[in-house]
């Protein structure tokens, strides 16, 4: 569940950084002149690049540190059914003895 | 673990979860837009303190290393793992961070600067004393190798803080820490924020550390109850 999680995020990241996606643009200002629009154009690609790679770090560095406590209480779990293995072990000991 | 510490654990981690989101509302709503970087220096925000932790790690790995090596304690032993397996962590997302903010401010993903080339042999490092602790000899003789290991980490870390003012780096000159420039203040609202998100991941670091440390413990404790 949590691979496939990850495997799509990572595939949404990796598809949106190939695509230089542009978001919507602002249509309200339509008396503006055309050049105004054109440099406000390239600003907002400019921005919504760099909002792109804000995204994708903010990501990558939730999904390292989630991954790190899952992979916490999955070793937990682990020792927890281990202890309780040789906690067994320990008494079928004692009634044999 | 007992029930008592387990529940104190659940609401430090809640604590430090409303920190967190807090800190993503100064990020992205309240600190202003840098004038030069645009929206992707809010990176920043994040990319200090995994350094920051990064190498706090690699300090208590060295400081703790020494006192294992000077003791022959075990506990010193079990913290100095913990705090390398939380310190590739941190390395490893602050290596990406910086990788990610590179493309948009420098137009490249990586270069060989000197700041990052130190950064990235800290990170070696530390999956090298991983790598020896995991594959190497056990008990108190792969302790002991280990530690060795971790001094050399200790040389590094000064090497990656000072290497803006050493050498000639593309990596932005310090702006905060007992080396900064004076010439090069920030503003004080991204300073606010910067201070606000550094407290936070230090109380994220510390949970973690601490969870791992009690694990650290009881798998020390199993292996010598299999052993017996």
């Amino acid at each position: 569940m949590f691979k496939f999680l990850f495997l799509s995020i990572l595939l949404i990241s990796v598809h949106l950084i190939s695509t230089d996606i542009i978001f919507a643009e602002d249509h309200s200002q339509t008396h503006t002149s055309i050049e105004t629009i054109s440099e406000e154009k390239s600003a907002n690609i400019q921005t919504d690049n760099g909002l792109i790679y804000v995204f994708i770090a903010f990501l990558i560095t939730w999904i390292g540190f989630f991954f790190y406590l899952y992979y916490l209480s999955q070793k937990r779990k682990e020792l927890a059914s281990e202890i309780d293995s040789i906690k067994q072990r320990l008494t079928s000991k004692s009634i044999q003895l | 673990m007992g029930i008592k510490s387990n529940n104190l654990g659940k609401i430090y981690l809640f604590i430090t979860s409303i920190f967190m989101l807090i800190n993503l509302y100064l990020i992205f709503i309240w600190a202003p837009n840098e004038i030069n970087l645009g929206i992707s220096q809010r990176i920043f925000y994040i990319h200090i303190p995994l350094a920051w932790l990064g190498m706090i790690s690699m300090i208590l790995l060295g400081i703790t290393s020494i006192i294992y090596l000077l003791t022959n304690n075990i506990k010193w032993d079990n913290i100095a793992k913990s705090t390398a397996e939380i310190g590739v962590l941190f390395l490893s997302l602050l290596l990406l961070t910086g990788i990610i903010w590179s493309k948009p401010t420098w137009g490249i993903w990586w270069t060989w600067d000197s700041k990052l080339t130190t950064t990235l042999i800290l990170w070696f490092i530390y999956v090298g004393y991983l790598t020896l602790r995991a594959y190497g000899p056990q008990g108190s003789q792969g302790a002991r190798y280990g530690a060795i290991l971790a001094l050399l980490g200790i040389i590094d870390t000064p090497l990656i803080y000072f290497a803006t003012i050493w050498w000639r780096t593309q990596h932005p000159e310090l702006n905060i820490g007992p080396a900064a420039n004076v010439s090069n203040t920030i503003d004080i609202s991204i300073l606010q924020v910067l201070l606000f998100s550094l407290i936070t991941f230090t109380a994220l670091y510390i949970f973690l550390l601490i969870e791992r440390y009690a694990l650290t413990k009881l798998e020390t404790t199993t292996k010598e109850m299999i052993n017996v």
